[in-house]
């Protein structure tokens, strides 16, 4: 199965339930380096939605089925973020975003080693406008 | 002799591949401009990486058969600094390239490229390097690979770094290290190509200034050359190339009898659908300017 061309992904865009509770969102995204990496080289992703935003350190990652904060996918070993698989990033929001169209910006920041010191890490930016359906 | 093949690495297909290409689609383009020579990257290219299932090795030499492509380079990596505490020590570097050999025999490939990890703004390798590449040369003579590092921009060839690898090819009289030459190196104009992610000061370190890099240091280099990467990024409606001169180097490697594979790397900017034409244009000029060079006399 394809991937869209851009980085955000509108399949995936949703609000994340907790039993009753609305606790946030969560939006899959393409990876946007030429080559999958393993995940301790992701830096995190700042995520901005209609002006408010949260930083690189918030958002929690779930690569290859499993779920982490960006503290430990920094120190992991075994999981990666390929390039024909998309990230999922949750974003705690109580209640969750409003039905319709939202504006959706993320800087997605990855170490790249072959690339000098001063240069880490690359950012990579994409927006565009998405639509959550519940 | 030389005998000049022709390939495309996947690289090229940035941002294309896995939106608006398969890796069959990829092969079809590839097939389709006579190209015989097929390069990936293993972290980018193999789903599942590093551990890609039979069915999908089954499909693998499937696509190969039917496009009659051959397997040529696969991109590896040795990433240094995978975490913020710690540098890779040496033995993780040697099971990490050990890993990608395995794989590229697997899959059918005779050449490796580790990207090594850097150290300084002039691209200096992480000391590892050496350790890594020599505990890694009895295993590369048995799976039949070459391992070459390769030259890039901002690397030129008169260069410690190049000096260095020569110095490990001289010492350790191993066949299976050798250089890969990407032709980035002889840019002698600027390109306005975007480089997704990197800021206008690295792209103006690294991958915007023309290195220029002259014929005659590709010449005292060539008999360790076991690989050339065909980096270009814009080629215009009239086949003419702004930035790589092509002539001159595709003289130099006849007038050289150097023989092995130019593997296309579109490098310019990622606009749908664009690295499919770009890449055609690229193999029509490499062709006429080689057909033309066997004219003159």
């Amino acid at each position: 199965m394809v991937l869209e061309r851009e980085l955000i992904q509108s399949r995936g865009f949703r609000n994340v339930h907790e039993g009753t509770e609305t606790v946030g969102f969560e939006i899959a995204l393409r990876m946007p380096n030429y080559r999958g990496v393993w995940a301790s080289l992701i830096d995190g992703v700042a995520v901005t939605v209609d002006g408010q935003a949260w930083s690189r350190e918030v958002p929690r990652w779930t690569l290859q089925g499993r779920t982490f904060s960006i503290q430990e996918l920094r120190q992991s070993t075994d999981v990666r973020w390929q390039l024909d698989e998309v990230a999922t990033v949750m974003v705690p929001l109580p209640g969750g975003l409003a039905v319709g169209v939202h504006d959706v910006r993320v800087d997605i920041a990855l170490h790249a080693p072959y690339i000098p010191a001063e240069f880490q890490p690359s950012i990579f930016t994409s927006q565009r406008k998405v639509t959550v359906l519940a | 002799m030389s005998n000049l093949k022709y390939g495309v690495s996947l690289y090229s297909y940035t941002g294309d591949i896995n939106t608006v290409l398969t890796l069959e689609d990829a092969m079809a383009h590839i097939a389709d401009i006579g190209a015989t020579g097929i390069e990936i990257l293993g972290e980018g290219h193999v789903p599942n990486y590093p551990e890609p299932s039979a069915a999908w090795i089954d499909q693998w030499f499937g696509l190969l058969e039917k496009y009659q492509l051959e397997p040529t380079n696969y991109g590896s990596w040795i990433d240094s600094s995978m975490w913020r505490d710690r540098d890779l020590t040496a033995d993780e570097g040697a099971v990490m390239l050990a890993r990608d050999l395995r794989l590229a025999h697997r899959l059918g490939f005779t050449s490796i490229r580790p990207k090594i990890g850097v150290v300084s703004m002039d691209l200096r390798p992480h000391p590892i390097w050496e350790e890594v590449i020599e505990r890694n040369l009895d295993l590369a003579a048995e799976l039949n690979l070459i391992i070459c590092p390769e030259i890039h921009a901002p690397t030129p060839i008169k260069h410690p770094v190049v000096d260095e690898y020569i110095a490990f090819i001289e010492r350790t009289g191993s066949k299976n290290f050798r250089l890969l030459i990407d032709t980035g190196i002889f840019q002698r104009a600027i390109t306005t190509a975007k480089h997704d992610g990197l800021s206008e000061e690295a792209q103006e370190e690294g991958w915007r200034k023309p290195l220029a890099v002259p014929m005659s240091d590709l010449v005292d280099v060539l008999p360790y050359v076991s690989f050339i990467q065909a980096k270009f990024f814009d080629i215009d409606d009239d086949l003419v190339d702004g930035q790589i001169p092509w002539r001159e180097i595709l003289q130099t490697l006849k007038e050289n009898g150097w023989s092995g594979y130019l593997s296309s790397e579109y490098e310019g900017d990622r606009l749908p659908y664009r690295s499919i034409e770009q890449v055609r244009r690229q193999h029509a000029l490499l062709r006429s300017l080689e057909a033309e060079i066997a004219g003159t006399p």
